[in-house]
């Protein structure tokens, strides 16, 4: 035991670093075993993480990126193994005893015991999973403590107010349970936790995934000023290029298993140079700058189960060639870039344009008009739509306050907003999924009581809804011809069209599911997200309805395919003239394509305009918080206006005030 | 076709036999023995060596013999060739019981669960009412009022009285997956609710259909048995109750004939055995908590616990673990 009279935490340095990385990965190679051949997720990666810098690794899910930074801690289970490669920790704590570095991958049980969250800590995605329900959070972060350090009960409760203090929440919040608290709180105790013992590496996966984009910029903000306080390194994983650009000192960008482009922030922000890394900055809507048409990355990974042949991005690849098929995948020094800007592809060269120029599609060039004036036939709107939840006893949420709305024939409307704004319940409303608690509904200017049961079908032959979650949304028992044809079946009557093989490969073609043959005896499980999502989408044209409500239709996918779903529907918009509503967190994408913009908070409509010019000038402080939030790659760490942060203040003390 | 058939059939036993493999092992070893009994229930008859009901002058109980293998009841019946026919009742009883309170439970359940409100309130309450009810004074005066007319009534006052609980259970399941998109989807298409019901909610519900169909042929076996040991029984067949019933009228164990009692008693203990596995086994299935909690896993010639950290395998070749 310590004497009373130390400090309760030996956060001081004891103990000189040799200068070099504090994690150095080399050659690491891990694989899941498999009966039907090993999936090799990560292929000989080099990595380094130095002293108080912030490392991102971006890339697609199941690119490796969570799989290198767990397996380099040996946190994930067979059938993991890691089948090759060194991992060295140098710390100051064990400079002494370990001159050389801690070396991860030969070190047993006890020894790893020693470095887990004393040296490195991790931040999981997940706050509501990694945290224990039925304690208190205080009770939590000192069981935590004392697991690595010891020091007194009293000295680690004195610690764990400190700490809640730092990533700033108030000290009485010790007292609650995780559900108590809101998610990006419950994100901030994670953090708290993490940095509770003082240790030099933070691993932080996917941290502020599934937050609004306020919180998330507050996160950030926090992780940068206490990383700055503190002086830990961050390895930072995250599918989101764009906020990398905001916090990241160095950008690797990972493919298929191996590294493709590392180099620094300010390299990756002018462009990057691998095609992949271009790919995937040009996956992002932006919310500055002239409206273009973006290309997003056709295709798909490859399988990682056996050896890959030259560059595995190939197939996805506009400027591949041949020679593409014979590259050793190394990383080389890219000539006339700063030093330390490494790319796996030897053809690029700084400069090189993509052969398809960013298109411009705003009303000046012509190439696609939409404009509030001149709107289509009103379809679908909704007047003064309320919705309460609860009643009986207890007290009543409201969740929808008096909105109101108008779909218009050929033209898309953005519902923007944060979780728990009301966005989602408004879908319901409208597709009659849910009743209202009061407000009307019209259909071509008559009114309609959808959730009616002798409506209901009639009302679905016109107005259809796309699911959030592609993953869930189809019956995982079901085949896919299974879904089109009940869908195809139902409304028969009224589209007068047969639940025939050749009406199940006419959606699956509108759709873009080619080859049909394929797809149509496919299960759910067989199919990627972006293939379930268009899935879902031929579902709902099935009935051919004027109205499509897509709820958030894109955000549980990749950003690399994000677009070619979103054009998808752009198109639908413009050939079938369906009057859609795009329900969204993600402002930058609803000014991408939609024709109008609402913005939604609390329940509420706070401004509602054209796209464009309520993403160019937005009044309200609420949309001007939205903006000045949304990660964009073209401006590094926007500052957000003065009224919004007020704003932002008032919400977060709101936010403890009510939980 | 016979040349398409035979393949077919072929086709489709052999899926079976895949997936009996894939199955745990306490399941594969459930069902081993449950085949078993089924076997004995069908062919029992013809494999008893003697007439159960055979009486003989001898007044006491003959141990086990090369002729009779599991001993001789007071009146001289061969208990082996009792239990051997006993079967067939016991498993029908067994199974036409889980077949008819599974169904009458899949069905309150499902559309208590899935239609909520009124309907749900209404049903809710006939279950519980069922759940509470003292089930075996309810059976000893029911059967015992109803004429002995073999296993069928006997297996409709069961399933009456012991379908509640798994319709509580299929409520509960029911209500967690009708808020899954996939349900809401199927509305949004426009299904109708018994389509959705039966078509969507079900097939995701077979595990757990299974399972209760299971632990209501195991309530139903052990419920027959106790109520045939009480005597409340059809005496003009046989089952495994009855044997235990005249072992204990015929004072087995004032005399010391264990054979006459214990060979029935572990029969009964075996089959109940057998269905209890098989549970432990589907609930691993449907459950993959409890399977994680069993994954050691043989990496070379070490097991891996959970908690382990990632093993390094150097000069690793695909395939060599």
């Amino acid at each position: 035991m310590v004497p009373a009279s130390e400090p309760p935490v030996a956060l001081a340095t004891n103990g000189a670093r040799p200068p070099g990385p504090v994690l150095d990965i080399k050659g690491l190679s891990i694989n899941y075993l498999s009966e039907s051949g090993d999936v090799r997720a990560v292929r000989d990666v080099d990595m380094e993480l130095h002293p108080g810098k912030i490392v991102g690794l971006a890339g697609e899910s199941g690119c490796g990126k969570s799989t290198l930074a767990y397996g380099a801690v040996r946190l994930l289970r067979p059938p993991a193994i890691v089948t090759g490669g060194s991992v060295t920790y140098h710390g100051r704590r064990l400079a002494a005893k370990h001159p050389g570095g801690f070396d991860v991958l030969a070190s047993d049980d006890a020894g790893l015991k020693a470095i887990r969250w004393r040296e490195v800590a991790i931040v999981f995605q997940s706050a509501m999973n990694a945290l224990n329900p039925v304690l208190r959070i205080e009770d939590q972060i000192v069981d935590g403590i004392r697991a690595h350090l010891p020091i007194s009960r009293e000295q680690a409760y004195d610690r764990s107010r400190e700490l809640i203090e730092m990533v700033g929440i108030k000290q009485d919040r010790l007292k609650a349970y995780p559900h108590e608290l809101s998610g990006g709180m419950r994100q901030r105790v994670m953090i708290a936790m993490a940095l509770s013992v003082d240790p030099e590496v933070v691993i932080m996966d996917e941290p502020t995934t599934g937050l609004d984009v306020i919180v998330q910029k507050e996160i950030l903000k926090e992780v940068l000023e206490l990383k700055e306080q503190l002086g830990f390194s961050v390895l930072f994983i995250t599918h989101d290029l764009s906020l990398l650009l905001e916090i990241a000192d160095q950008v690797v960008v990972m493919y298929a298993g191996q590294v493709v482009e590392q180099a620094p922030t300010a390299d990756v922000r002018s462009g990057g140079v691998h095609p992949y890394t271009r790919g995937l900055l040009g996956s992002f809507p932006r919310l500055r700058g002239p409206r273009v048409q973006l290309t997003g990355i056709p295709g798909a990974p490859p399988d990682l189960r056996g050896a890959l042949k030259g560059c595995p991005f190939h197939p996805r690849c506009a400027f591949a060639q041949d020679a593409c098929l014979q590259i050793d995948m190394s990383l080389a020094q890219v000539p006339g870039m700063g030093a330390g800007h490494m790319t796996a592809c030897p053809f690029v060269a700084p400069g090189r344009t993509l052969p398809e120029a960013a298109r411009v599609i705003d009303r000046a060039t012509g190439v696609e008009d939409r404009s509030v004036a001149d709107a289509g036939d009103l379809v679908l709107a909704g007047v003064d739509l309320r919705k309460d939840y609860g009643g009986r006893r207890g007290h009543v949420v409201s969740a929808v306050k008096g909105v109101s709305l108008e779909l218009h024939r050929g033209r898309v409307v953005a519902l923007v907003g944060a979780s728990g704004s009301g966005k989602s319940t408004i879908a319901k409303l409208l597709s009659g999924q849910e009743k209202r608690t009061s407000g009307t509904i019209m259909l071509d200017g008559k009114q309609i009581e959808p959730s009616a049961r002798r409506n209901f079908r009639a009302y679905k032959s016109e107005v259809q809804m796309v699911f959030q979650d592609p993953f869930a949304s189809l019956n995982p028992l079901k085949k896919v011809s299974y879904h089109l044809q009940r869908a195809l079946a139902v409304h028969s009557s009224r589209t007068g069209r047969e639940p025939s093989v050749a009406e199940i490969d006419r959606l699956l073609e509108q759709v873009k599911l080619n080859p049909v043959e394929k797809f149509r005896d496919a299960y759910p499980h067989e199919l990627s997200g972006g293939q379930r999502q268009r899935v879902s989408i031929a579902r709902a044209l099935a009935a051919e309805p004027r109205v499509l409500l897509a709820d958030e239709p894109v955000s549980m996918l990749d950003v690399s395919i994000r677009l070619e779903i979103l054009d998808l529907i752009a198109e639908l918009r413009t050939n079938s003239q369906l009057a859609i509503l795009y329900i969204t967190h993600d402002i930058a994408s609803a000014r991408y394509f939609a024709d109008e913009i609402l913005v939604m908070h609390q329940g509420e409509i706070v401004e509602r305009g054209p796209a464009e010019e309520l993403v160019k000038n937005p009044t309200q402080a609420y949309t001007q918080l939205l903006i000045a939030s949304s990660p964009d790659p073209d401006t590094f760490a926007s500052e957000v206006p003065e009224q919004a942060a007020i704003l932002a203040r008032e919400g977060l003390e709101k936010e403890v005030a009510s939980e | 076709m016979p040349e398409s058939s035979a393949p077919r059939f072929i086709r489709g036993l052999r899926r079976i036999l895949v997936g009996y493999r894939r199955l745990p092992i306490k399941a594969k070893v459930g069902i081993a023995i449950l085949s078993v009994y089924i076997l004995v229930a069908i062919i029992g008859p013809w494999l008893a060596p003697y007439d159960p009901n055979a009486t003989t002058t001898q007044a006491v109980p003959e141990g086990p013999t090369l002729h009779h293998l599991f001993g001789t009841s007071a009146t001289g019946g061969d208990v082996l060739s009792q239990i051997l026919i006993g079967t067939r009742a016991t498993v029908i009883l067994g199974l036409a019981t889980g077949v008819i309170a599974t169904t009458l439970s899949v069905l309150v359940g499902t559309a208590a669960g899935y239609l909520g409100g009124y309907a749900d309130e209404a049903l809710s309450l006939l279950a519980n009412i069922f759940l509470v009810m003292p089930v075996l004074p309810l059976l000893v005066v029911i059967l015992g009022y109803l004429p002995h007319t073999g296993e069928v009534p006997t297996a409709i006052v069961l399933s009456a009285l012991g379908w509640a609980w798994g319709a509580r259970v299929m409520r509960a399941q029911t209500m967690s997956l009708r808020n899954r998109d996939f349900v809401l989807a199927a509305r949004e298409v426009g299904e109708r609710p018994w389509r959705i019901i039966v078509f969507e909610l079900m097939p995701n519900q077979i595990g757990l259909i299974a399972a209760s169909f299971v632990g209501t042929v195991f309530y139903a076996i052990l419920t027959s048995v106790a109520l045939a040991f009480l005597g409340i029984t059809n005496f003009s067949d046989w089952n495994y109750g009855d044997i235990l019933y005249w072992a204990q009228s015929g004072s087995a164990v004032n005399l010391g004939a264990w054979w006459w009692y214990v060979f029935p008693g572990v029969t009964v203990a075996v089959l109940g055995m057998s269905l209890v596995l098989i549970n432990f086994g589907l609930d691993e299935l449907s459950n993959p908590r409890l399977r994680s909690s069993r994954a050691t896993r043989k990496l070379g010639r070490r097991s891996w616990r959970p908690a382990d950290p990632t093993p390094v395998v150097r000069n690793y070749v695909e395939g060599m673990l």
